[in-house]
């Protein structure tokens, strides 16, 4: 059976379904998203407003079987946060469920009847519209619990209390296979999006659900066939590997030695309680403490990776899943804290009230800049997250993130771009990134073009990170192949070994293809990413973005960065090549 | 000459005693090179992925002298 769209309107509180128009059927995942986002969404419309949508998407490959690590759900609209677009993606149940029940993708749009909001029970059957009200201003463990009391073993995605208050730092939550929250869409504030249309939750059910067609189930297999033998193949990814062995943590060390780990709101590039925070530390406290205390936990099933971890208290109780990399360095490093405990505790609490770490870590170092509270303070800095989910007023500031912190506090340290702050990389100290940073469409953020790889961690080539040489080419052909693979459903640690591994990289085009019937191989990955790119820019340009907005912080070009005391070297003009091709005429 | 060392991740197990990145000092020969201080370990080569000698990342060929600090690392990557 066709992939269809399910439109939900929550003005009239009505569903249908709708055939995927020609112009959408090649798009699954952030393509897919982005192209609905692109074609439905006024550019300028307020993206807390009754114009906007929040479109889910699961990817190309998602819920076919066996296929790994591929359970990515993609939330697409107008981000609050950055008044541009957004992609914004994650694990867990929900994505292999969506596409199990036939749908290309949930567009969800209109508004309630004011003080009315609702959990949406997606089934085969269509969408049950049920009274949320005593839901409200619960925290998502709360709310996973009671959902899967009344609907078990579903997919639950929701909101806290951050997405109720549409607050910009709001993410949206899907649950784990231990129905814990914590696996989220953190950045861009979509879960203000899904609080904007009244939504509080969604249960997806995938009993008796259509599948996923596959119209070359050999060319699927052999896709599939190639693509595993090299995650389980390379170093990194393969059993017991760094990722699965230490998580994304494992970068905590490899940075600080590159100088490039973000400290105490990026005045440092090291900190000096880094091996105190990394993956190693959080490995020996799982095998000190025992217990529900992990490594080597899968976000959904199917994943052969298993980067993701839980951490455990000191009676082995677990306090929060997933402590990664961005997190421990935010609530770490970047606020001078070195304590994993605390940065466990605060993790649970971003988890439970809704917020992305990466921008609550951020905040709370510009509130420590400011004044507020000390860098260091770990107790201080879990109290902020009260202050959040109780709505003080200073809790609605913090909420917002770190523009708005920032200038309430009087801190001029701003690592934003397109009003998103920075993730655990320093630009001045790892230039390419600092590119994708500047460029990407989806406002500072790591995963739009991951040029970690050649510059830190030597997977495909080794580059030097301090030089500005040929950043900006890379950080394009990244950025790409990134919207390729975001759209394909496969988690992005995938591109660690198909990067290394030629065999890997045909085999996830093969595997898009033998689902899809598209004739797509291994050479189309960067083209078709570039449409993706494409239409992205485009709408940000008609939200007004400018060149101007494709800049790093004005601090970066001022202040010297120790222990290298560099600056931002990358110049403008630079910057602008690396999407001058938009205005080509031509994609690729 | 002596060189200070921390290994990370999955290397630890090659140095008794020691944790990721507690450092540890080394004596080499003069003229010694990245790939003498790897063999001096009895490190695997494969095994080592990417080394820094005063938070420089450099290739195995590469000089060692008195007083650097060597950081030696398996794959890691993440996001
Ligand atoms: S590698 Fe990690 S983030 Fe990716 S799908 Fe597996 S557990 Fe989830």
């Amino acid at each position: 059976m066709a992939r269809k769209i399910l439109r939900i309107n929550m003005s009239t509180l009505k569903a249908a379904y709708e055939d995927v128009p020609e112009k959408w059927a090649r798009w699954a995942g952030r393509g897919l998203t982005s192209a609905i986002t692109c074609d439905e969404v006024d550019p300028l419309c307020h993206p807390l407003g009754p114009n906007n949508k929040l479109v889910i998407a699961p990817g190309w490959v998602t819920g076919t079987p066996a296929a790994p690590s591929s359970g990515r759900t993609s939330f697409g609209g107008k981000s609050p946060l950055t008044g541009g677009i957004k992609e914004s993606n994650a694990g867990g149940l929900s994505g292999q469920m969506i596409a199990k029940l036939g749908l290309g993708a949930i567009i969800i749009e209109g508004t309630p009847a004011k003080g009315k909001w609702y959990t949406l029970v997606v089934s085969k059957d269509g969408v049950k519209f049920e009274d949320a009200a005593d839901l409200l201003g619960k925290g998502m463990y709360e709310v996973d619990e009671v959902l899967w009391k009344k609907y078990p073993k579903t997919a639950v995605i929701g909101i806290g209390q951050a997405g109720e208050m549409k607050l910009s730092n709001a993410g949206i939550s899907v649950n784990d296979p231990e129905n814990k929250p914590g696996r989220y869409a953190g950045r861009g504030g979509m879960g203000a999006v899904m609080g904007a249309r009244g939504v509080k939750a969604m249960v997806i059910i995938d009993t008796g659900g259509p599948g996923v067609d596959i119209v070359d189930k050999e060319l699927f297999k052999q896709g599939r066939r190639k693509l595993t033998e090299s995650i389980q193949e390379h170093g990194l990814t393969k059993k017991a590997g760094g990722l699965n062995a230490f998580g994304t943590a494992v970068l905590v060390n490899i940075l600080n030695e590159a100088g490039g780990l973000p400290t105490r709101n990026f005045s440092a590039g090291q900190f000096e309680g880094a091996a105190k925070i990394s993956g190693e530390a959080m490995a020996e406290l799982c095998e000190k403490r025992g217990g529900e205390g992990m490594m080597g936990h899968g976000c959904h099933p199917g994943c052969i990776i298993k980067c993701s971890n839980i951490i455990p208290d000191e009676n082995g109780n677990a306090v929060a899943s997933c402590v990664e990399y961005e997190t421990t360095w935010a609530l770490g490093a970047n606020c001078g804290i070195d304590e994993l405990d605390y940065i466990a505790k605060m993790t649970r609490e971003c988890n439970d009230i809704g917020l992305d770490t990466i921008e609550a870590g951020n905040t709370v170092a510009i509130a420590m800049e400011g004044g507020l509270l000390k860098f260091g303070d770990a107790e201080g800095a879990l109290a902020t997250f009260d202050e959040i989910r109780k709505g003080t007023p200073l809790g609605r500031i913090l909420g917002q993130g770190v523009e708005a912190t920032a200038k309430a506090f009087g801190v001029s340290r701003v690592p934003v771009v397109k009003h998103q702050s920075m993730p655990a990389y320093e630009p001045r100290a790892v230039k390419g990134i600092g590119v994708t940073y500047a460029t990407t469409p989806m406002g500072a953020d790591h995963t739009a073009g991951y040029t970690i790889a050649p510059e830190i961690a030597g997977v495909s080539g080794k580059l030097d990170p301090l030089s500005n040489e040929g950043k900006a080419e890379l950080s394009l052909t990244f950025q790409a192949a990134t919207a390729f693979i975001d759209s394909t459903g496969y988690c992005l640690f995938i591109a660690f070994p198909i990067l290394d591994i030629a065999k890997g990289w045909e085999g996830m085009a093969e595997s898009v293809a033998g689902v899809t019937g598209q004739n797509i191989t291994g050479a189309d990955v960067v083209p078709i990413g570039k449409e993706v790119l494409k239409m992205e820019r485009l709408f940000n340009e008609r939200a007004g973005f400018t060149a101007e907005d494709d800049r790093p912080p004005e601090f970066m070009l001022n202040e010297a960065l120790p222990p290298h005391n560099v600056k931002w070297t990358i110049t403008n003009e630079q910057l602008d090549s690396v999407f001058a091709w938009v205005h080509d005429g031509h994609a690729a | 000459m002596r060189v200070t060392v921390k290994l990370f991740a999955t290397l630890v197990r090659f140095k008794d005693g020691t944790r990721a990145g507690k450092p540890f000092e080394v004596d080499l020969p003069d003229a010694s090179i990245v790939r003498d201080l790897i063999d001096h370990l009895k490190i695997p080569p494969e095994e080592t992925h990417v080394v820094f000698v005063n938070n420089i990342i450099v290739e195995n060929d590469s000089k060692l002298k008195d007083g650097d600090v060597v950081g030696m690392f398996p794959p890691v990557g993440g996001g």
